[in-house]
């Protein structure tokens, strides 16, 4: 028995040990001094998507981005040369071929394991993450306070504060007037067809049964279902489920062809790289084919369509509603081509040649 | 005369076989230790930030002692990012190891673990209720996510414990009743995911991956002080539960073991001590199964020298797998939750297929 007592009062003994470091850190943590050198700069305060107040640089010169929504919004203002590091999901789309100058960009992680010895070396200005995705800004904010690096959360694909957080990004950029211009960009058509569909009485608007990339998956209209369903509205449609308040569902398919819709849209991976429309045309057919649908509104008047995830998800929520309302209601839209928007999106914000399929069937210009 | 001669020779040959023993053991467990104190130094030494050995130990003597002046960076780089991960993985490495050790030795059953029994699923159904219906910002409610995981899970083992109680805490029905509040809790945290928002699902499935990028002081030292207090009367309990493992309830209980109280007390503390590690660190699996069949693998059934030599054992096992996160595909780090069970799986099954015939005996 005295061998395992020693045994015991050894262990205690390492434990105690061990716990020394802990009491020290614990001791420091809270009232670090910060250990960059915090060069007398100008700062603003700026309030970010987490609803926190965040004192950054003005302006910042050196930004970490933790998502490729960012990266999208700072090519388009032209401030793609400040970005210091890149999270892997940005690196494919550099692999991908979508912005060469982050080539050479070093990666320092990904949104959910952020590498942060790599952050802190690089000494950004700040970084800029997702504001509800877990590592949330607040717990990224912590492990980076000891080195002074601020972090802001700005999701750039939540269409009720997008043009918030681009206005906040132009101003740590301090690039307002890039960002003002940038903004009435996408705003004017945006505008253009709130204002027409105002004029839609209720009893003429379109239903819609938006189909993701699962048979039967569709958005729950009660709830943020993805954006979609806000989409689906800002178009001047009506969601087929705008009762469900799950974010995405599968849907009982004779309860889809009971609530009859008047248009179909079937949202497909893949549209800048596409060189032709056979995938979404083979996309479009598969529900055109379904038999419970084929005495639907939609399919019987062919309103049916295949449309890219590269115009209604992400980043590019923006141009959805643009697609969305130009094919419901292309009377009242004959003078609108969203393509051409988006093309002066490609060619004149991104830097990119235009190229690619982004519906079908085709809803002309 | 000769008789008591022979007697006392087979003694004194008893005795020595037994000192031999125990000195093996004991030196397999300093090895062990060793082994230990080298991966906590290339923990330390490894990441992405380009610190020589020099470096981190200056850095590491600087926070104590300012006079030997490493770089505030440097400081801050092993005080905030790898000190923190690496005794995180230390104590959360004993701590699992332990409660599977000691859980396996009460049920006599070597499949059997904390996660066995229900409390890793009762711990995400728990997080899974405090993110959807907690504050809209999952941040906020960290406190409530890492309260919530704790409360669910001890209730859990609460319920393990009724239920088995209503048939006797036999080892049988404390199994059962876990399995069945398992799969339990997985159902109900699914129906949760289904209704949930993007967000809330990310935040949902990030939990389960279980990580150690995000500890803090302040979570590490909590995991060190419940461990601290629960091994001693772990290890009380060992020449008890050497005897359940020996000859069962009966024979133990003819031997003087309250059998009921050290089932009870031991699936409770092993409860808490889980329960404690996932709430902060997420679920990270098969360390509680893998480093006690290690453990007995080297250094036998003995629960005396099991207990700490799983502590040992789980350490290394968490403290290695946590390397190989951070180095596999740099600078990207894998969540420790998925490297575990890679790495756990294999070694499972090569001790399952070379097991010898008294493996799983004391001695």
């Amino acid at each position: 028995m005295s061998r395992q007592v020693k045994l015991v009062c050894l262990m205690l003994l390492a434990a105690v040990v061990a716990l020394a470091p802990v009491a020290v850190g614990c001791g420091s943590e809270s009232g670090d001094s910060g250990a960059a050198s915090a060069a007398e700069r100008t700062t603003i305060t700026v309030q970010d998507s987490a609803d926190r107040y965040v004192e950054v640089p003005y302006p910042v010169e050196r930004i970490v981005v933790l998502w490729d929504n960012p990266t999208e919004e700072l090519k388009a203002l032209g401030a793609i040369d400040r970005i210091v590091g890149i999270d892997d999901a940005t690196k494919a789309e550099v692999d991908a071929g979508y912005y060469p100058e982050l080539k050479d960009t070093p990666v320092v992680g990904s949104y959910e394991e952020p590498n942060y010895e790599q952050i802190a070396e690089l000494e950004p200005d700040v970084v800029i993450c997702l504001s509800s995705y877990p590592p949330l800004p607040a717990d990224i904010q912590k492990k980076l306070e000891p080195f002074g690096i601020p972090v802001v959360g700005l999701d750039f694909y939540r269409t009720e504060v997008y043009f918030r957080e681009v206005t906040t990004l132009g101003k740590m950029l301090k690039l307002e007037d890039q960002t003002a211009a940038y903004i009435d960009f996408l705003k004017q058509p945006l505008d253009m067809i709130a204002e027409r569909v105002a004029e839609i009485p209720d009893d003429e608007r379109a239903s819609v049964y938006f189909e993701g990339a699962d048979v039967c998956g569709t958005y729950g209209g009660a709830g943020y279902g993805c954006g979609i369903p806000g989409m689906i509205v800002a178009a001047g449609g009506v969601d087929l489920y705008p009762e469900i308040s799950a974010e995405y569902f599968e849907a009982d398919p004779e309860d889809i062809a009971q609530r009859d819709p008047d248009f179909i849209f079937k949202g497909q991976d893949g549209g800048y790289f596409l060189t032709d429309d056979s995938q979404f045309k083979t996309a479009q057919s598969e529900i055109v084919d379904r038999p419970e649908l084929a005495g639907s509104t939609a399919v019987k008047k062919g309103q049916v369509y295949a449309i890219s995830f590269d115009v209604t998800g992400g980043a590019r929520k923006k141009f959805g509603p643009m697609f969305l309302a130009k094919a419901l209601y292309p009377d009242v839209f004959a003078d609108f081509d969203p393509e051409a928007v988006l093309r002066t999106y490609f060619e004149d914000y991104l830097d990119l040649t235009w190229q690619g399929v982004y519906i079908y069937p085709a809803i002309g210009g | 005369m000769s008789e008591n001669s022979a007697t006392a020779a087979g003694e004194r040959l008893v005795r020595a076989q037994y000192a031999r023993s125990v000195t093996r053991r004991t030196l397999i467990l300093l090895g062990g230790c060793l082994l230990l104190t080298g991966l906590t130094v290339t923990s330390l030494c490894i990441g992405s930030a380009d610190l020589s050995i020099a470096d981190v130990v200056r850095a590491f003597v600087t926070r104590l002692a300012p006079a030997a002046g490493a770089p505030a960076f440097d400081e801050a780089v092993i005080w905030n990012l790898r000190l923190p991960r690496t005794v995180m993985a230390l104590v959360a490495g004993a701590g699992l190891a332990v409660s599977g050790a000691q859980m396996q030795g009460i049920t006599r059953n070597p499949l059997v673990s904390p996660f066995t029994v229900g409390i890793s699923s009762a711990a995400a159904f728990g997080a899974s209720v405090a993110i959807m219906f907690g504050v809209s910002f999952v941040g906020v409610g960290t406190l409530a996510i890492v309260g919530n995981a704790f409360l669910f899970a001890m209730l859990c083992a609460v319920l393990v414990f009724g239920l088995a109680r209503l048939r006797g805490t036999s080892p049988e029905t404390l199994i059962l009743a876990g399995i069945a509040l398992a799969y339990l809790f997985s159902a109900l945290t699914s129906i949760l995911q289904f209704f949930a928002s993007e967000e809330e699902l990310m935040a949902m499935v990030h939990w389960t991956f279980g990580t150690l990028t995000d500890v803090t002081w302040l979570e590490t030292g909590i995991v060190a002080a419940v461990l601290a207090v629960c091994l001693p009367i772990l290890v009380k309990y060992s020449w008890d539960v050497n005897a359940l493992a020996l000859g069962g309830d009966d024979a133990a209980r003819s031997l003087g073991v309250n059998v009921t109280r050290v089932r009870v007390v031991s699936l409770l503390l092993s409860a808490l001590i889980t329960a404690t590690i996932i709430s902060f660190t997420g679920i990270i699996g098969f360390v509680c199964l893998i480093a006690p069949h290690i453990a007995r693998y080297l250094i036998g059934g003995d629960q005396r020298f099991l207990l700490p030599a799983s502590c040992v054992v789980g350490g290394i096992v968490m403290l290695a797998s946590d390397i190989v996160a951070r180095m596999v595909i740099a600078p990207i780090i894998l969540p420790i939750g998925i490297v575990t069970s890679l790495v756990g799986v294999p070694l499972f099954l090569y001790l399952l297929l070379t097991r010898r015939r008294d493996y799983w005996s004391t001695g």
